[in-house]
């Protein structure tokens, strides 16, 4: 049955920063609909996919899935959640092992929907064969301006965004669900799936998840780990913190939808774009906000967002600090000697097989080329090292050669004839940091069917099922 | 003077790892009305300031209801290249800070 008013809790930024226990009880009293959280992202960087781990500890993803999932179940109220950082099928493996442990811990039997963001690298090679043309989202050089089937057989490992579609038909079709946890998802689609289940306007249910999305960011003090209650009915929706500290004005939630967005009034999501330049914002209490006016601008075709990555080497690095004033004074001939001699030394591998960078702290490591004073007015410095190569034990040996090379260069002028560097722990010359690997797939993949690529199951914990005497080592 | 002196907050971010994103808030609609009226704020400008090609400046957004101002650009290096050091891109606003407004 349709409701003609949602109450829907926002439980935090992000699964993994913490969730308020007093603000989350506080909203369950009022009586929710729903408690949502997202927890994917590809902010960390192309690290977490390539490895499929997740971005966040695994500690604080289970404290804050355990204090959603045990007050939606104790209170009736369904969950939606995406977890895992990255999205990989491994971190959604994980996730629900910690609900298994959860439930267990609290005697609890859970159903939940699960909705899995590996692609599988087959299916879009069919896709690409088929003439499917994915654009890349972003015009920037590094991207194909249309996806290729090298670039898909290239990547480690590709994900796609579930919107929110997958998660109303996943709940519609399994009316015993108690949530849903997603892997890589589109964040505003996860707030969006309940509004837009019960009949709500597509531009209000989506700026209704625009706003929601990041909890209490959008209130004043902002923060992170801490929610925020919405309650959408008729053509328009309220927010307010449920922690009496915090308040919304119309500035708080402007000034979120500011935040991480490349363009302020229009945001492409799957299907279409959500346009607020018409939208306003009200102060109707203290501390709550009315907002009315977003719109949904429907694309010619659905399209869902890839992230793929691709490994480019192995990582090493050096962290050296300087304090030699004569060091510092001749930095820039020291360091192309030290390139000169590592070049040399490893010239029989050719240039190609590593990238030798050096970070000057102190002059221009942040802002590189449009650092507008790139000059070393201070008494310190820190030089990393840094070297990505075809293999780790390379990336090693060109890292340990570079920064004794470094240590022992010598100039004229030297006064400090026994390192020009400090070396702050052991190990040191060449501290291996594993695989690295950049995004190559940043693409819009045209669908018919927005659930196509997505594999979904239901998987059902029954803590009575577990053998006693493991139910004792996690009491 | 510049417009850390009429400034709130001129912070940066990444949106997506191949674009930055600068935003300014103020605190009160003055100060507001005369950063966004100075037409100091141009692509051109931005491109000057992070020595970027006139192209790769995706927008500028002056936003009365919020006192905000938001400019995007291409980053010249995406922040999973290895020669980036600012992944988040966290780090990136302060060459704004000194930009001359009247």
């Amino acid at each position: 049955m349709a409701k003609s008013e949602l109450k829907i809790y926002s439980a935090t930024s992000f699964l993994g920063h913490g969730v308020d226990e007093r603000s989350l009880q506080e909203a369950a009293r009022l009586g929710l609909d729903g408690i949502i959280a997202q927890g994917t992202t590809t902010d960390a960087g192309p690290y977490y996919l390539g490895v499929g781990k997740p971005v966040m500890a695994e500690e604080a993803l289970r404290r804050d899935l355990e204090l959603i999932i045990t007050t939606a179940k104790r209170n009736g109220v369904p969950f939606i959640v995406s977890a895992g950082g990255c999205g990989a099928d491994a971190t959604t493996r994980l996730s629900l092992d910690l609900v298994k442990d959860i439930c267990v811990q609290h005697e609890m039997d859970l159903t939940v929907g699960v909705i899995w963001s590996d692609v599988s690298h087959d299916y879009l090679i069919q896709g690409i064969r088929d003439g499917v043309q994915a654009e890349r989202i972003v015009p920037h050089g590094r991207l194909e301006p249309i996806l290729t089937e090298d670039n898909v057989r290239q990547a480690t490992r590709i994900v796609a965004q579930v919107g929110p579609e997958v998660v109303m038909q996943l709940w519609e079709e399994n009316p015993g669900l108690d949530g849903i946890i997603c892997g890589r998802a589109l964040d505003v689609g996860l707030y969006a799936a309940l509004p837009l289940l019960h009949g709500f306007d597509k531009g209000l249910a989506m700026h209704f998840g625009k706003i929601m999305e990041d909890g209490a960011l959008a209130a004043t003090p902002g923060s992170g780990n801490d929610g925020l209650l919405g309650i959408i009915s008729g053509g328009s929706f309220c927010v307010l913190p449920t922690n009496p500290a915090r308040r919304c004005t119309p500035e708080s939630v402007t000034g979120h939808a500011f935040y991480e967005r490349s363009n302020p009034n229009q945001e492409v999501n799957p299907g279409g774009a959500l346009d607020v330049s018409g939208a306003s914002y009200e102060q109707v209490d203290e501390r709550t906000v009315k907002v009315t006016g977003g719109r949904w601008v429907e694309a010619e075709r659905y399209t869902v967002k890839l992230e793929g990555v691709r490994q480019v080497g192995y990582r090493s690095i050096c962290i050296a600090g300087v304090r030699d004033p004569r060091v510092i004074a001749n930095l820039d001939l020291i360091l192309d000697d030290t390139r000169v001699l590592v070049e040399g030394f490893f010239a029989h591998l050719g240039r190609e097989k590593y990238a030798l960078n050096f970070k000057v702290y102190g002059r221009n490591a942040v802002l590189g080329n449009c650092e507008p004073s790139p000059a070393i007015d201070g008494h310190e410095i820190c030089v990393l090292l840094d070297v990505v190569a075809e293999a780790q034990k390379l990336a090693d040996s060109v890292c340990s050669f570079a920064s004794s090379t470094l240590a022992h260069h010598g100039f004229p002028g030297r006064l400090s004839t026994a390192g020009n560097i400090a070396i702050p722990f052991s190990p040191g010359r060449a501290v291996p940091v594993g695989p690295v690997f950049e995004f190559s797939i940043w693409h819009a993949w045209p669908l018919e069917d927005p659930g196509e690529p997505f594999r979904t199951s239901v998987e059902r914990f029954s803590w009575r099922g577990v053998e006693p005497h493991a139910l004792d080592g996690l009491r | 003077m510049r417009l850390m002196d009429y400034a709130e907050v001129i912070r940066s971010k990444n949106a997506s790892p191949f674009i930055t994103t600068l935003d300014i808030f103020f605190s009160d609609g003055e100060k507001y009305q005369t950063v966004r009226d100075s037409e100091a704020i141009t692509p051109q400008a931005i491109a000057e300031l992070y020595k970027i090609p006139l192209e790769d400046v995706l927008g500028i957004w002056f936003v009365d209801e919020c006192l905000g101002i938001k400019i995007s650009f291409l980053k010249p290096v995406p922040s999973d290249d290895p020669t980036c050091a600012d992944l988040y891109g966290a780090q990136q606003s302060s060459p704004l800070f000194e930009l001359n407004i009247d």
